[in-house]
């Protein structure tokens, strides 16, 4: 674990861990994600400060902070979705910004976004995405009926994704980030929406992925979701990872969300003071 | 690979009649039909040049296809890309490669409207110009040439302006420029005819001398130059010249293929959150103090979004340019022109109006999103409704008095009331439509990023606002029209038409104002649905 509020860049865990510089070849044999010095930039905000994070294999790895803490932007470059201004990333071994193609066919994304074919029925949803990803035909209708069975939506496979709640969205999406079993799942809030029901069948899908070998990121702003499945933490604020490793060594022994507070600080506002005014219609 | 992007076409295609949208159902049966028709005319017209002279062909040909080229470059970047399977955002996800990508799209843009009417089209133009012989080889590479270049180039166009739009400003800039280049092409003719007419020459013998060595330029020539010489037996130089254009349209996807993957992985404003300008901050009601509150905000919002939010800012910065077009060019080729101009071309600021009141008739679709706060804070349709109006005539009823003003100075300064009346007049009375269409079939509107212009949901409720704005205002604001024409050199008639009109485009506004109230009053969770539901082009 490394703190670095104000420091240097987080270093990576371990010596083989680090990127290669000539290419795509595989880092550290424990590493699922390397992210090394990324940044990213909007106009005069810096998004995503130089971070670096080592993800191990087969590890629950949760990404933690405020809003606009840069969780976002930092899952998005890791996936391939957004350009970064500076660093490197590498997912099961490939670089993802040299060798994209290849890095996508080992990683499934649940991204923050709707990047979908929304007129389509969830079943051809499932359909096209995975013909799209060179499946068989066959394969991919049998494991698409598989998905939709366990995620709950066998009775909506036949309805119009536009149609769909947030929750069944999100759900619908993550069938399609599964499709291809990856080794390397990234979820963006990937419960947010999502009904007490779902959500529980999704943390036994994602925790028996773990279980069998994958590795699984995500990120979230609900303390209680990522304290009660992820292994690791990292904490993000102000585009910066102000710590990351084992979750009990993150935690140090306090709630998640303690920690969190501890670490990134609550809000300074005069609450009391500037809100003295609300319930008074009610007195 | 590109059979799989293909039977996603077609699913997506029959999704369109699945979503229960009947309007968007007829838009697509439409819109296929207007294809069909146009390409038959293209097919047809394309095999009547077995008949015509080859001095015919090697004119016609070359501009034919150069139009067809143009129509592809200009439409998806204007008409707004509304094709959800050619938008590459849609596959950022999935590990494909660029040439299996840039293949797929290029595919699947064929199977639209307009790649089936250039399809046939360019099958009459084989057709016609295919000479029995070995001509033939050159002549029918040259059509699978021409579809492959319209689709890659189109294509490229529409990633690189997407890629341009992702940095703020772009779209204004293009806003400014695509009306420039319609109107600068629209006149082309008729400077190329003047200047040949002052020249003392034959003005359509130098049409075709001047623009054929022109479009020697365009890429489209490559394609055009095959048929000729394969037209002619020229085999040599047919072959010449599609292996020019091969190697041309390689280029083009090469660079489309790696536009494609910077404007998947480009956020959308990439120069991040700005603050806006305290200076555009309205207040209307310091204008108009009776005024209600609600109506007053509803009306600085309305113009704080008109000069703040991108697809809005277009339709002002188009307006200004066609408000100045209008001004000006009639005016200018009236100067240059020998002879006397006829008046009715001093009331095309009626004109003018009606093209600003149909880009107004879904006044709630560009912010429909946030609506409930409206709705939340208490139906009061009549004042939303009024804030709005009064939002568009602080805005566009300068642009059009100034359009007309110059214009009629230009060309006929005593038809000067009766050119300004009319085209307020036209102008009260679109609105006054605008109001009612707004709240009878409102869609939402959301902002493309391939685009300069907004992507719309619902084109076929535009065409059907047209279809019913056109004779109203014809038969409204038209007689007065016709009276200014025929009768306006007298001043009293003048002046009486231009006060006529503009009282029945008053009495238009408020027929229409009210109507609308009376209408969307008792509807507005029912308004709400319709325009802040999020649905996929």
């Amino acid at each position: 674990m490394t703190d670095s509020p104000h420091g240097p860049p987080f270093q990576p865990v371990g010596s083989g861990a680090s990127l290669p510089q000539d290419g795509t070849t595989a880092p550290g044999a424990h590493a699922a994600v390397v992210i090394q010095a990324l940044v990213k930039r909007f106009g005069p905000k810096v998004a995503v400060a130089g971070d670096s994070l080592t993800i191990p294999r087969g590890s629950f790895y949760g990404i933690v902070g405020p809003n606009g803490a840069g969780k976002t932007t930092l899952m998005r470059m890791a996936t391939g979705l957004l350009r970064p201004d500076g660093g490197r990333v590498a997912v099961d071994g490939v670089d993802v910004w040299t060798d994209p193609v290849d890095a996508k066919r080992r990683m499934g994304i649940l991204p923050d976004e709707r990047r979908m074919f929304e007129r389509l029925t969830g079943r051809e949803l499932l359909l096209y995405n995975g013909l799209l990803r060179n499946m068989d035909e066959g394969l991919v209708k049998k494991r698409s009926e598989d998905l939709l069975a366990v995620l709950e939506l066998d009775r909506d496979g036949d309805n119009l994704v536009v149609d769909y709640s947030s929750g069944m969205h999100k759900k619908i999406a993550l069938a399609a980030a599964l499709l291809h079993d990856p080794r390397v799942l990234f979820l963006d809030e990937p419960l947010e929406s999502v009904d007490p029901v779902s959500a529980r069948t999704i943390r036994h899908v994602l925790s028996r992925l773990v279980e069998r070998g994958a590795t699984v990121v995500l990120s979230s702003h609900v303390m209680e979701t990522v304290e009660r499945l992820c292994d690791h933490v990292a904490i993000m604020a102000s585009g910066r990872i102000v710590t990351a490793g084992p979750m009990p060594e993150v935690r140090q022994g306090k709630a998640l969300e303690d920690r969190f507070v501890e670490l990134v600080g609550a809000g300074s506002a005069d609450e009391e003071g500037r809100l003295g005014w609300l319930g008074d219609s009610s007195a | 690979m590109v059979g799989r992007f293909l039977r996603l076409r077609l699913a997506l295609f029959r999704a369109g009649f699945r979503t229960g949208n009947i309007a968007t159902s007829i838009g697509t049966v439409l819109g296929l039909m207007s294809a069909v028709v146009l390409g038959l005319g293209g097919l047809v017209a394309g095999t009547a040049l077995r008949w015509a002279p080859t001095s015919f062909v090697t004119v016609v040909v070359p501009v034919a296809l150069a139009v067809i080229y143009l129509v592809w470059l200009i439409g998806p970047v204007t008409v707004a890309g509304t094709d959800a399977a050619l938008d590459p955002v849609k596959f950022v996800l999935l590990p494909l490669k660029r040439r299996d990508l840039a293949l797929g799209l290029a595919a699947a843009g064929l199977v639209a409207p307009g790649g089936i009417a250039t399809a046939l089209t360019v099958l009459g133009i084989v057709i016609g110009v295919a000479p029995a012989g070995p001509g033939l080889l050159p002549v029918v590479l040259a059509g699978l040439l021409f579809l492959g270049l319209c689709i890659l180039s189109s294509r490229c166009l529409v990633s690189l302006v997407g890629m341009g739009l992702r940095r703020r400003g772009v779209r204004d800039v293009l806003a400014v420029a695509i009306p420039l280049v319609i109107i600068v092409l629209g006149q082309l003719p008729n400077i190329i005819q003047n200047v040949a007419r002052a020249a003392g020459k034959d003005a359509s013998a130098a049409f075709g001398e001047t623009l054929v060595p022109l479009l020697r330029f365009s890429p489209s020539s490559f394609a055009a130059q095959a048929f000729v010489a394969g037209h002619r037996g020229d085999v040599l130089t047919g072959l010449l010249e599609i292996a020019a254009g091969i190697a041309f349209c390689t280029a083009v996807g090469f660079a489309w293929s790696v536009l494609l993957r910077r404007v998947m992985t480009t956020s959308p404003g990439v120069q991040g959150a700005v603050k806006a300008r305290a200076s555009r901050r309205f207040r209307t009601r310091a204008l108009l103090p009776r005024l209600s509150p609600r109506a007053g905000a509803v009306a600085d919002k309305d113009l704080t979004l008109l000069f703040r939010e991108p697809a809005q800012r277009v339709q002002l910065i188009m307006a200004v340019i066609f408000g100045l077009a209008v001004g000006i060019v009639p005016g200018v080729v009236a100067l240059t022109t020998t002879g006397s101009v006829p008046p009715a071309i001093a009331f095309i600021g009626a004109g003018l109006a009606m093209f600003l009141g149909l880009l107004n008739s879904n006044l709630y679709g560009y912010d429909g999103s946030s609506m409930w706060v409206n709705v939340a804070a208490g139906d009061d349709a009549r004042s939303d409704l009024l804030g709005k109006a009064v939002a568009r005539l602080v805005v566009f009823t300068p642009i059009i008095v100034i359009a007309a003003l110059v214009c009629g100075l230009l060309i006929a300064p005593t038809l000067l009331p009766a050119t300004i009346g009319c085209a307020v007049g036209a102008w009260l009375v679109c609105l006054g439509l605008g109001l009612l269409q707004s709240v009878l079939a409102p869609y939402p509107i959301v902002i493309s990023e391939d685009s300069a212009m907004a992507r719309s949901q619902g084109s076929f409720q535009a065409v059907i606002a047209q279809l019913i704005t056109f004779p109203i205002v014809g038969l409204l604001v038209g007689p007065f029209v016709l009276m200014g024409i025929y009768w306006g050199t007298n001043p009293l008639v003048a002046l009486a038409v231009g006060l006529g009109a503009s009282l029945v485009g008053l009495a238009g506004l408020y027929g229409g104002f009210r109507l609308a109230v009376a209408y969307s009053g008792p509807r507005q969770p029912e308004l709400l649905q319709q325009v802040a539901k999020r649905t996929e082009s």
